[in-house]
């Protein structure tokens, strides 16, 4: 009978031990799959090493042991090298949650419409025609631009669409993904991703429109229409940081999420969106000091072949965006724990 | 001794009862946070705020399963959210070692409009299993969760319960090292709920788990440890199972007995006795493990019943029958006639775990028709038996072993 008992026991340290086993290939899975498996896997390793602070091949061990997480109440800003080291590591570990959120929302978005990716440029299209329209029939005066007017609306107001997704998607993204944050525990910064997935996705097809719109138009093709994208991922980048940055206060009042389109609304006509910068007035002075105005100037004239006059301010306004956008995402990973707790189911 | 997963040291949460006030105190907090002061506020309850959890503390082991109980409202979910990382603690220290997977509620992130399966990609992906990892395992969840070929259809044609059984298939298939499970297998079946418990039964060996449950028959079957919570406050310091069971049973406050009166019979009086001592009307009888028990009955009949049949059940403090007294056919021939009828019904020594129970009585009448019920009163009398604590099933068989 002792015998048939110790057995049994033997038998369950050795299960124990296989257990333990599986579960270190689990981690190994989750912290290095990607490692194993794309191209990229070097760097990934590398990365990760780095965040373990160790040698490339300790890494493996540091993996296999248990990933300890403590939570206290004490602020995360007393220990900045942490927060950032486990900013980094989150981010690296929401890229393929990310893809995998964008694939969902795509998917649902258009199974259940059947125009689908026509509804994504119906909104700038009937925008552009309102203002070629409006100014075709004289109702109002315009001045005269470079290009043909429709292209400068049509241009405009795509543009703008990619500013505006990119600014409303990261509050809207939360918002939709609230019922999931309150209940499980993921990295946050792959809702953002996922958003900022989208907006590229369908600014690529606004893009590949502008295109066409172009051609149609029997205008000649030019070298600068490959730096075009970046202006696109300038407003990306501009409109993330402003969206990022209301969405502590915005996820606690819901008047964050009323006003931001009437905001947006005005914004547009502080900007050379459907009519080229005013000259002379105190407008002219509001469309200088408005950060957009060289994004879509210089997108502009990266379309046209023209000489881009307002590249320094360009770049000036993208590195402040991007430095903006770490101070942002820092402060929206300290007010995570107080969104959850006072959002509730 | 197997290693220490979770801990969690005098952990406490505050929650504001106004939505306004704590919207405003949300704001007062992310300027706490934004400045990196210390959260000055986090001892003190500020005004409209209350302990939602009052220091709390336990450890688990890979290998056990603690219980959370208590009655709505007590801190239980709480308690696992701040577990999940999800709440900050405002003191205390919660140490997690592993990989967390977490079932607070099945089938959140589930979206309505995708398919079964790709709603496996997307909260496999939340649950933080990698696409790979999903894909080789896609068929074990299917399978386990036995949809069929509803696995391809979107997940909004699904019922609650086909909806569960695909959420818990995910999470228990993800690999956690330890498992924090919220009161979620009510909606399913018999069958699959017992097949979830196989399959946490088989984890548990490599895991440590919190399990947050009302049916205590079930934690009773999963637990190693337990703590009851009360208002915010663990009320058993000793994590013993049966102990912590029957606590949380002393803190419920039981309903009193339904009838159901045809107008043919009315019970006069019921009554517990036990040697010389006789209950009163109303009191809950009191007494002590081993000593015998006689029921004694006062009913009054309206009109005369042929062939009736009085029957008693006993019930736990969930309500649920153990054992049955229908034997009185046996004793009783022939009809009642209509007046006052008394009788004693003699138990003797009475082999019941230490608690509380109640006695179901009830009349019918077995006519050529079919049978007639007469009087049923759920939970007519209750009585407590005293003793010292040994199980969590109400009938302890007082048997013999014997060695060879």
């Amino acid at each position: 009978m002792n015998g048939c008992l110790a057995h049994t026991r033997a038998f369950h340290a050795v299960k124990i031990n296989l257990c333990g086993v599986l579960s270190q290939r689990v981690l190994l899975s989750l912290a290095g799959n990607r490692a194993t498996q794309s191209p990229g896997g070097a760097w990934n390793q590398a990365v990760l090493a780095y965040f373990c602070r160790t040698r490339i091949s300790d890494a493996v061990n540091i993996r296999a042991t248990l990933k300890t997480i403590i939570y206290t109440p004490d602020p995360h800003l007393r220990n900045p090298r942490k927060l950032f080291r486990e900013m980094l590591a989150d981010l690296l570990l929401s890229r393929q949650l990310a893809f995998q959120l964008a694939l969902r929302d795509i998917r649902a978005q258009y199974r259940q419409s059947l125009l689908g990716f026509l509804w994504m440029i119906a909104l700038p299209l009937a925008n552009a025609l309102i203002w070629i329209l409006l100014k075709n029939s004289g109702v109002v005066a315009l001045a005269d631009v470079a290009i043909p007017y429709a292209l400068f609306a049509l241009s405009g107001t795509l543009l703008w669409s990619v500013f505006t997704d990119a600014t409303l998607s990261p509050i809207a993204q939360l918002m939709g993904s609230k019922h999931v944050l309150v209940k499980i525990n993921f990295p946050a910064e792959a809702i953002f991703l996922s958003g900022i997935y989208q907006t590229v996705l369908h600014a690529g097809i606004k893009t590949l429109i502008l295109f066409t719109a172009w051609c149609s138009f029997g205008l000649s093709l030019h070298w600068s229409w490959l730096l075009f994208p970046l202006a696109v991922l300038a407003l990306i980048l501009v409109g993330t940081t402003l969206g990022m940055l209301l969405t502590p206060v915005g996820m606690l009042y819901s008047d964050i999420q009323k006003v931001l389109p009437l905001v947006l609304q005005l914004l547009m006509f502080a900007t050379p969106v459907v009519f080229a910068v005013p000259a002379g007035s105190w407008a002219a002075k509001l469309f200088a000091w408005n950060p957009l105005t060289p994004l879509f100037l210089t997108g502009r004239h990266w379309l046209s072949g023209q000489e881009a006059e307002e590249l320094y301010s360009f770049v000036v306004v993208c590195s402040l965006a991007l430095i903006f956008l770490l101070v942002v995402w820092v402060a929206f990973r300290l007010a995570k724990p107080i969104i959850v707790e006072r959002i509730g189911t | 001794m197997s290693e220490i997963l979770i801990s969690a040291d005098k952990v406490s949460k505050k929650f504001c009862r106004d939505l306004r006030t704590s919207l405003r105190y949300g704001i007062c907090d992310l300027l706490a946070a934004y400045t990196g002061m210390s959260n000055r506020t986090g001892q003190v309850l500020r005004d409209k705020e209350f302990w939602a959890v009052k220091d709390v503390s336990f450890e688990v082991r890979r290998g056990e399963c603690l219980g959370l109980i208590g009655h709505n409202g007590s801190g239980k979910s709480t308690l696992l959210k701040m577990l999940n990382g999800l709440l900050r603690p405002d003191t205390g220290r919660i140490e997690m070692r592993g990989r967390v997977g977490a079932l607070i509620e099945l089938g959140a992130g589930f979206n309505p409009v995708l398919t079964g399966r790709e709603n496996i990609f997307n909260n496999g992906a939340l649950l933080g299993m990698s696409r790979l990892n999903v894909r080789n395992k896609m068929e074990e969840i299917v399978e386990f969760s036995e949809l069929g070929e509803f696995i391809d259809s979107p997940v909004s044609f699904y019922s609650s319960g086909m909806r569960m059984r695909l959420g818990f298939s995910i999470a228990v298939h993800s690999d956690p090292d330890i498992l924090l499970l919220d009161e979620v297998l009510a909606v399913g079946d018999l069958g699959f709920t017992l097949k979830c418990y196989n399959k946490m039964d088989e984890l548990q060996q490599k895991t440590a788990m919190v399990f947050v449950s009302h049916s205590m028959p079930k934690i009773a079957r999963m637990c190693t440890g337990i703590v009851v919570m009360n208002a915010g406050c663990s009320i058993n310091p000793s994590f013993d199972v049966s102990a912590g069971i029957s606590k949380y049973y002393d803190a419920q406050h039981f309903a009193p007995g339904q009838r159901f009166d045809s107008g043919v019979a009315e019970l006069v009086g019921i009554a517990l006795r036990s040697g010389e001592h006789v209950s009163q009307p109303g009191e809950i009888f009191e007494l002590c493990e081993g000593e015998s028990l006689d029921i004694l009955l006062t009913l009054k009949l309206h009109r005369p019943v042929q062939n009736p049949k009085l029957w008693l059940v006993f019930l736990d403090r969930e309500q649920r029958g153990f054992a049955e007294i229908g034997n009185f056919d046996k004793f009783h021939t022939g009809p009642l006639s209509p007046g006052p009828f008394s009788c004693s019904v003699v138990l003797g020594k009475l082999s019941l775990n230490p608690g509380l129970y109640s006695i179901t009585l009830g009349l019918h009448e077995e006519a050529v028709s079919g049978r007639n019920q007469l009087l049923r009163i759920q939970s007519a009398v209750y009585f407590k038996v005293n003793g010292k604590k040994q199980g969590w099933v109400p009938i302890q068989i007082d048997t013999r072993w014997q060695f060879s």
